[in-house]
């Protein structure tokens, strides 16, 4: 089972690597030096991939590593627009890293879409957003026991609500929980909000009664006290949110989900200069201008590359389709 | 609040933040004149600048940037019909009729005073009321959402006169239906995309507000090909009428203002509604009250019509930062921007920030005051300058629109496919036109159309499939019951009349 947290382990291991490679004859990365950093994101300004996108930005700016970097907005069909163009203009696209993740896995699943992962080049995985349960300040649901004896006594007892769609990830997330807590997900109640905020606002004004999305998105209402965090959906507690149980905690086991965001390159990119890119995010992670980007909006570091990060997708998608043919949104 | 209020003075009056007022004032303006650019992108560029201030003057330069924009969103909509951004599209349907009668420069003028005291009442409001409002707006859920959104639809009864009735009613559920391609919130579904993945995300607002209006003007006027009139001549050697607001015009418009200054702000406060929705309703309900001789104007360049909208629209601007500061949610993507500024720099949302972050509060609401009066203070000397630039002979004006239209939906999603689409609908709309066919239902019954088929799925799931909330729940029933007498007054005044 994966773990999403902040981690020195991968920024050690990085500096390592890069301490090995300065010894290489020949300067390998002295020929994939990178002056440049295109960040392409298939969604509109101001929503979670453009942050990571911006994010990332501003620290590769501020820690001196690359002064030359973009971000362009190329946005339609849930992301679809903008991998087309990554792999129709491929050629011109030696500097592009797209943003994308998790949501590439669920819309190709839902054949929203034909591309998949595999059609692109992953780099690496840089945050993953761990799914939490939150409820309304004055709900009568204490904690995560409560919360799931309710729900095994009525699953309708508890109207979910999140800022996607019937079979989006949120929905599935929500579906997850209560399959491991061993209620039915297909009775469940869910409502669809167009986007976390105003999901949110449905849960102050009771128009549901839990909302399953990234805790991060809600860190705001969390620390006004308005709303409770009951559980994170993560194999291990995580700093930021110390007191919080994990679902596991709660007797609830394997219910771990997050909402993963990666880089990817352009397909038929040489593997150096994916490594130079990989290299280079590496880097970054271990910067203090980075760990200030990460810490202002509380991302969970998931720093994997190459082969691990290929895996990682392997094993998400394969997560993720078990949920969508339980649900009965595709065929097994 | 006196204290208040002298505290966020000298908050204000330092050098630094006031050169960052009117820095974000002049910023805003410019972003909001320019068709495709919107306030979203010139925040998010500034976000990492932004977080190197202190948070109050990082909020006064992004609310500043916030409500320029809507001040400056009315330039393009009256000079050249296409909508800075998308809350400015209802400005487009009388404030172009003007500038054609060689009035924009009044129809600016409007557009700025409206502006100035829409976003001035509304900081009134969020000063002295934002709790509790903000409360209120939690009660406001699917079923008021959605009566709010029929209530805004009957404004087509007013479209329809004349025995265009039929025609306003086909526009409008045209409008519906375009609302409907694109994938839908609750299922994920996709209706008629023809699989084809960029229209998955559906039909811009702005691109179908172009297509409607801008290029399909563009377009008749390269089809008429008349000689040029007087007017045009006029405008050439910028002489764009008078600024001057005469007695008359205060008379006609005061009202129409303050009623508008309310609505806005009223619908900006609602998360799930926001500034476009409030610049249509406000010319919904202007339209609606509107009678005799008054009600022929609208369309053909009512001067209530341009105050109106615009009003609304900064009133609303103002309203959305009810819920952002004391609730922590964002109505639109760039109060979603903002507020990430906000909790980055350490501020915390929430109903105790009146309390805890009483001085940054209280700087915010003196720099929106100071800062609409720099709005009025740069843009109505300007008017004549912008206008000038602007008002040059009909065939090279024609070039220009185009170019605007082009970039501006460009602009906003970077897909080549959206030009296609906006120059077939702008096609479509062009034989539409041609057969007198109105263009402004077709807008309304799009904006609207989207949220009101959202609201009331999910006020269904929520009610268990029962339609009972539609007269359990008083204010949806109440929303519901005015809706019913906007469509039922003209007939029955009409009845009587005829008895009478």
């Amino acid at each position: 089972m994966t773990s999403f947290r902040t981690t020195r382990r991968a920024i050690l291991r990085g500096s390592a690597a890069l301490a090995g490679a300065s010894l290489l004859p020949g300067g390998v990365f002295a020929q994939e030096a990178i002056d440049r950093v295109n960040f392409l994101v298939g969604f509109g300004v101001g929503g979670g991939f453009d942050q990571t996108a911006r994010g990332t930005q501003e620290a590769l700016q501020k820690s001196g590593l690359v002064a030359n970097v973009t971000v362009e907005n190329r946005t339609g069909g849930g992301g679809s627009v903008a991998i087309a163009h990554l792999i129709e203009t491929a050629a011109r696209q030696q500097n592009t890293l797209m943003v994308n993740g998790t949501s590439i896995v669920v819309r190709s699943l839902n054949r929203e879409f034909s591309q998949t992962f595999r059609d692109v080049t992953l780099v690496s995985t840089i945050t993953a957003e761990v799914f939490g349960l939150l409820v309304a300040g004055n709900s009568p649901h204490r904690d995560i026991g409560g919360l799931t004896t309710a729900l095994r006594a009525n699953p309708r007892a508890v109207r979910f609500g999140g800022g996607s769609p019937r079979g989006g990830i949120d929905h599935l997330a929500a579906s997850k929980y209560l399959k491991q807590a061993g209620v039915d997900p297909k009775a469940m109640q869910y409502v669809a909000y167009d986007g976390g905020g105003r999901a949110m606002a449905g849960l102050l004004g009771n128009e549901v009664q839990c909302l399953v999305m990234p805790y991060t998105e809600a860190l705001t209402q969390i620390k006004a006290g308005q709303v409770r965090l009951v559980a994170i959906m993560n194999d291990r507690r995580i700093a930021d949110v110390p007191d919080v149980p994990t679902l596991a905690d709660a007797g609830i086991p394997n219910a771990v989900l997050a909402n993963v965001r990666a880089f990817f390159m352009a397909p038929g990119t040489p593997q150096a200069r994916v490594d130079a890119y990989a290299n280079l995010l590496e880097r970054l992670i271990a910067t203090p201008a980075w760990e200030e980007v990460r810490a202002r909006n509380g991302w969970n570091m998931f720093f994997r590359r190459g082969a691990e990060a290929q895996a990682f997708f392997v094993q998400h998608e394969r997560d993720i389709r078990a949920l969508l043919v339980e649900q009965g949104f595709i065929q097994g | 609040m006196i204290e208040g209020l002298l505290g966020g003075l000298s908050g204000l009056f330092t050098l630094h933040n006031m050169l960052l007022l009117v820095l974000g004032c002049g910023l805003g303006t410019f972003i909001g004149m320019m068709p495709g650019l919107g306030p979203v992108t010139a925040i998010s560029l500034l976000i990492p600048v932004v977080l190197t201030l202190e948070p109050a003057s990082a909020m006064v330069l992004l609310a500043a940037i916030y409500y320029g924009a809507m001040f400056g969103g009315s330039t393009a909509s009256v000079l050249i019909n296409a909508p800075g951004e998308s809350s400015s599209v209802p400005t487009t349907f009388d404030g172009y009729p003007m500038a054609k009668k060689g009035q924009a420069g009044k129809a600016l003028a409007l557009c700025a005073w409206g502006s100035f005291v829409g976003g001035t009442i509304a900081t009134m409001l969020l000063m002295l009321a934002a709790p509790t409002l903000a409360s209120w707006a939690l009660t406001f859920q699917a079923p008021e959402y959605f009566a709010l959104m029929v209530l805004g639809l009957t404004a087509v009864a007013a479209f329809a006169e004349e025995g265009g009735a039929l025609k306003a009613l086909l526009m409008t559920v045209l409008g519906l239906m375009i609302a409907t391609i694109g994938t839908d919130i609750a299922d994920g579904v996709e209706r008629y995309t023809f699989h084809i993945a960029d229209l998955a995300d559906g039909i811009s607002f702005v691109l179908l507000a172009m297509a409607a209006f801008a290029l399909s003007e563009a377009i008749l006027a390269a089809l008429r090909n008349q000689p040029v009139s007087e007017e045009a001549k006029k405008a050439a050697r910028g002489d764009v009428g008078s600024l001057k607001l005469t007695k008359d015009d205060v008379r006609e418009v005061a009202p129409a203002v303050a009623r508008s200054s309310l609505i806005g702000f009223v619908v900006g406060v609602l998360p799930g509604a926001g500034a476009t929705i409030a610049a249509f309703m406000s010319y919904a309900v202007e339209r609606n009250l509107a009678r005799g001789a008054r009600r022929e104007e609208f369309g053909k360049g009512s001067r209530r019509g341009v105050a109106a909208p615009e009003t609304a629209n900064n009133a609303a601007a103002g309203g959305a930062y009810v819920p952002l500061l004391t609730l922590g949610i964002p109505g639109s993507g760039t109060t979603a921007v903002i507020l990430g500024a906000l909790v980055a720099l350490g501020v915390q949302p929430g109903p105790r920030l009146f309390v805890d972050q009483s001085d940054m509060f209280w700087t915010v609401v003196v720099s929106m005051y100071v800062g609409n009066l720099i709005l009025l203070a740069i843009n109505l000397p300007l008017i004549p300058q912008i206008a000038r630039t602007l008002a040059i002979p009909e065939r090279m004006l024609v070039p220009l629109i185009l170019f605007f239209c082009l970039i501006g939906v460009y602009l906003v999603s970077f897909n080549a496919f959206d030009l296609w689409v906006m120059i077939g609908l702008a096609v479509v709309c062009v034989g539409l036109r041609l057969l007198d066919y109105p263009m402004a239902p077709l807008l309304l019954g799009f904006v609207l159309g989207k949220l009101m088929e959202e609201n009331l799925r999910r006020a269904l799931i929520v009610n268990d499939g029962s339609f009972a909330f539609l007269w359990e729940r008083p204010v949806t029933a109440g929303l519901l019951a005015v809706s019913i007498a906007c469509l039922a007054a003209p007939v029955l005044a009409r009845v009587f009349k005829r008895k009478g």
